[in-house]
């Protein structure tokens, strides 16, 4: 820590300049002084005042709101305590529900496009010439923006004129066929569907990334050690995408928790709420059925919990990044 | 060391750079903002569509060039959920629309117990007001005999019908001038689904066109004093009483028949709307709005309108309607006098004879108001939809617009899992009286009393 003692010592030392120049002293010099002397302050000042005013002062009357029942138009805000928090543990399934799918969502995620986007990237990597163009067609989905393809999907699993189900019986894999979205046991499923169609494309373009900046002459030492290729992929490339994937298992998590246009669009949290994550449950609780005051203590809750995730998921990447 | 690279030089040369751009954003914003005179503004808002935003457009005009020093901002909102998010957002920052639209009922009571709304009842005492403005009209827009907007148009809701899926079908139409029993009803439904057609198109991720059903069968059973007794929490009165239990499995009855089309409760109102339009479905219970939608895209369509069903042993006036007055428009409150003057004489303006005929015939909708208008400006279909509505015992408000937004949002999403079985009838009944009661003991039902 050099850095900071020198700090401090260039800190002390003009203090003790300043003093010995008290009695020449000129307000300009004085300010000129005093700005040198908490440069580093007075250059985050900007970004702080902003932090402030957009990040938590809100989050402090996002806490204060959740103590009222209001309805954004009455005169009055009933103060109620943690009724609203004792009502979203004890007395709102959906509300459980949301969080459990944020759960689904953040696994399968991880599950499924991670997994994938290593093998796409794997097979773009040893296919030059056809792999570039397959890349650009896979990547599409994440450049559209998402609420355009949510629409996209909800007429494809539309079950009379979607293209789901006209592919399915084409190949005939017709009792597979049913209303995707309008079925409580498959909307989420089909939710999933179209967030894995969007992603996986950037999961393979981050693996490309990363095996692009792997050394090729470790792969051509592999070869003639006599890896096949399947074994290189296990002990070479999969050890040196570790990394690689711990960020995007943190990125899923993270996404999972501010999840919510793809969903409000195509199914606006129904069949029977069985789609629901914790933001779309707050829009419905605080703009539908006008109680900011509900959905602020949502919101609380979905800062605290995604705040814990976050630490936790930082300490575990430093631990594994850093050995 | 040259002249160039010396720091004062390059002080120099950055101070005038300064000074240029400041020189010349200053002559920008100058010459930008140089206005003859203060203009008073009204913004408008309303979620429009594109009929009713022409009407607007030759309003704003028309009014504009009467009087120059006005300036009419017209503000458009792609849903009712986006209005009302919005609208709220400006009533809380203090700076609501002069002039805006309401559907009247539970929500613009809440707006009106907030103090955020003008108190038009000397304006509507007017003498021009009174002659055109029936009193009957203003029951969404009253409380304590104050009358806090001014209606527009109606709504009502009846089946919509492709003729040629019914002879197709060998079902025969009940003239609208009679009610076809449920039996029947139930009939027609199983013979369109011998012949491969949708019986009934419906988009039931909105879930209003859901209580579409439930609001007719309660009605139906009960007759209309059910709704407006019950959740204004008249003695004797309750959501569990038998013909709230019994309407949820009516339409159980028919959602387990095949009534809707597959995945009905995950479509929307396009999904709905491109069945019926494309003639994959034989009926859609809807308001006249579709008319417009419909015959922009399929000018012959054999449109026609009958009537939803009786029920066995019902106790209901059968000529009643889903139905109310949709568009109003009210004041704000709390706006600046001067432009509250305006935003009165404005609405005068727009409420003018030829205004009000001219609205009807852009928006294709029958008038709340007692303006004649030429029916050969209408459609067939739509000069039916006004003489039923004129026919019409009572005219029932829907359930989401009438009650406070939280009842509203227990009412469709229960009903949602009754159509799906994840919420039997019975508990749908016990869900919507206990948040009625809540509702009461905060003071904010009854919304009138009965």
């Amino acid at each position: 820590m050099p850095r900071r003692g020198f700090y401090h010592l260039s800190r002390s030392s003009l203090r003790e300049k300043q003093k010995q120049s008290a009695t020449n002293f000129s307000a300009a010099k004085g300010l000129g002084r005093f700005l040198d002397s908490q440069a580093g302050l007075l250059m985050s000042l900007p970004a702080l005042i902003f932090a402030l005013i957009f990040i938590f002062y809100p989050l402090v009357q996002m806490f204060y709101l959740s103590l009222f029942r209001w309805t954004f138009v009455s005169p009055t805000m009933v103060f109620v305590g943690l009724e609203n928090y004792t009502r979203m543990f004890f007395n709102d399934a959906v509300y459980l529900r949301s969080l459990l799918n944020v759960v689904l969502l953040a696994a399968q995620s991880s599950a499924i496009q991670i997994p994938i986007g290593i093998a796409f990237a794997t097979i773009i990597l040893r296919n030059r010439r056809v792999g570039g163009l397959f890349w650009a067609i896979i990547f599409l989905p994440y450049v559209i923006s998402s609420v355009a393809v949510s629409l996209i999907w909800t007429w494809m699993y539309n079950p009379y004129f979607g293209s789901v189900n006209i592919f399915l019986n084409a190949v005939g894999l017709g009792f597979l066929a049913r209303p995707w979205l309008g079925d409580v046991n498959t909307a989420l499923i089909a939710i999933f569907g179209t967030v894995n169609w969007i992603y996986i494309g950037l999961t393979t373009t981050m693996t490309i990334a990363t095996l692009r900046s792997i050394p090729p002459s470790i792969f051509e030492s592999a070869r003639v050690d006599g890896l096949s290729g399947f074994q290189e992929f296990r002990k070479i490339t999969l050890p040196l995408l570790k990394e690689l994937i711990t960020v995007l298992v943190i990125i899923d998590i993270a996404g999972a928790f501010k999840f919510f246009d793809l969903i409000w669009v195509m199914t606006q949290g129904g069949p029977s709420d069985s789609t629901h994550v914790t933001t779309t449950w707050l829009y419905r609780a605080a703009f539908r059925a006008s109680e900011p005051g509900y959905g602020a203590a949502i919101g609380v809750t979905i800062f605290v919990i995604s705040f814990v995730v976050v630490q936790l998921l930082i300490k575990f990447m430093r631990s594994r990044l850093t050995r | 060391m040259s002249q160039r690279g010396s720091p004062k030089f390059r002080l120099a040369v950055a101070l005038v750079l300064v000074a240029v751009v400041v020189v010349a954003v200053g002559a920008v914003f100058l010459l930008t903002t140089q206005r003859p005179a203060e203009k008073i503004k009204i913004e408008w808002w309303d979620q429009w569509g594109e009929a009713r935003l022409k009407w607007a457009e030759e309003m704003e005009a028309a009014f504009e060039r009467a009087n120059p020093n006005v300036d009419i901002v017209i503000v458009e909102f792609a849903s009712d959920e986006d209005f009302k998010t919005k609208f709220e957002a400006a009533i809380a920052a203090g700076q609501p629309p002069a002039v805006f639209r309401t559907l009247g009922g539970g929500i613009l009571k809440s707006y009106v117990d907030g103090g955020h709304v003008e108190d038009l009842t000397s304006m509507l005492n007017e003498e021009w007001a009174v002659r055109q403005i029936p009193r009957t009209m203003l029951r969404q827009s009253t409380w304590n005999n104050r009358h806090y907007a001014i209606p527009f148009d109606l709504w009502a809701g009846h089946f919509y019908i492709n003729r040629e899926l019914f002879e197709k079908a060998g079902v025969e139409i009940p003239p609208i001038t009679r009610t076809w029993t449920w039996d029947e009803f139930k009939t027609a439904i199983r013979k369109f689904k011998e012949a491969g057609i949708i019986p009934i198109a419906v988009g039931g991720k909105d879930k209003w066109e859901l209580s579409f059903y439930y609001m007719y069968l309660v009605d139906r059973l009960a007759g209309s004093d059910a709704f407006r007794k019950t959740i204004n929490r008249a003695p004797g009165f309750s959501f569990t009483d038998e013909h709230w239990v019994k309407a949820g499995y009516l339409f159980k009855e028919i959602v387990d028949m095949g009534a809707f089309q597959e995945g009905f409760i995950g479509a929307s109102y396009d999904e709905a709307q491109n069945l019926f339009f494309t003639g994959k479905a034989a009926m859609w219970l809807q308001g006249p709005w579709i008319l417009g939608d419909l015959y922009a895209s399929f000018p012959e369509f054999p449109v026609d309108i009958i009537n939803f069903p009786t029920v066995p042993g019902g106790k209901g006036d059968p000529t009643m309607l889903l139905g109310a007055v949709q568009h109003h428009y009210a004041i704000a409150k709390n706006i600046p006098d001067n432009v509250k003057r305006v935003a009165y004489d404005f609405v005068r303006f727009i409420c003018r004879e030829e205004n009000i005929i001219r609205y009807a015939e852009l928006s294709a909708s029958p008038l709340a108001q007692n303006v004649k208008v030429p029916t050969e400006r209408y459609s067939p279909v739509l000069v039916k939809v006004i003489e039923s509505t004129s026919r019409a015992s009572w005219l029932q408000m829907a359930y989401d617009e009438y009650s406070p937004p939280k009842f509203a949002q227990v009412h469709l999403d229960s009903l949602a899992g009754v159509a799906v079985g994840s919420v039997t009838p019975e508990q749908m009944a016990e869900a919507q009286e206990r948040v009625a009661r809540e509702l009461a003991a905060q003071g904010i039902l009854p919304l009138e009393q009965v």
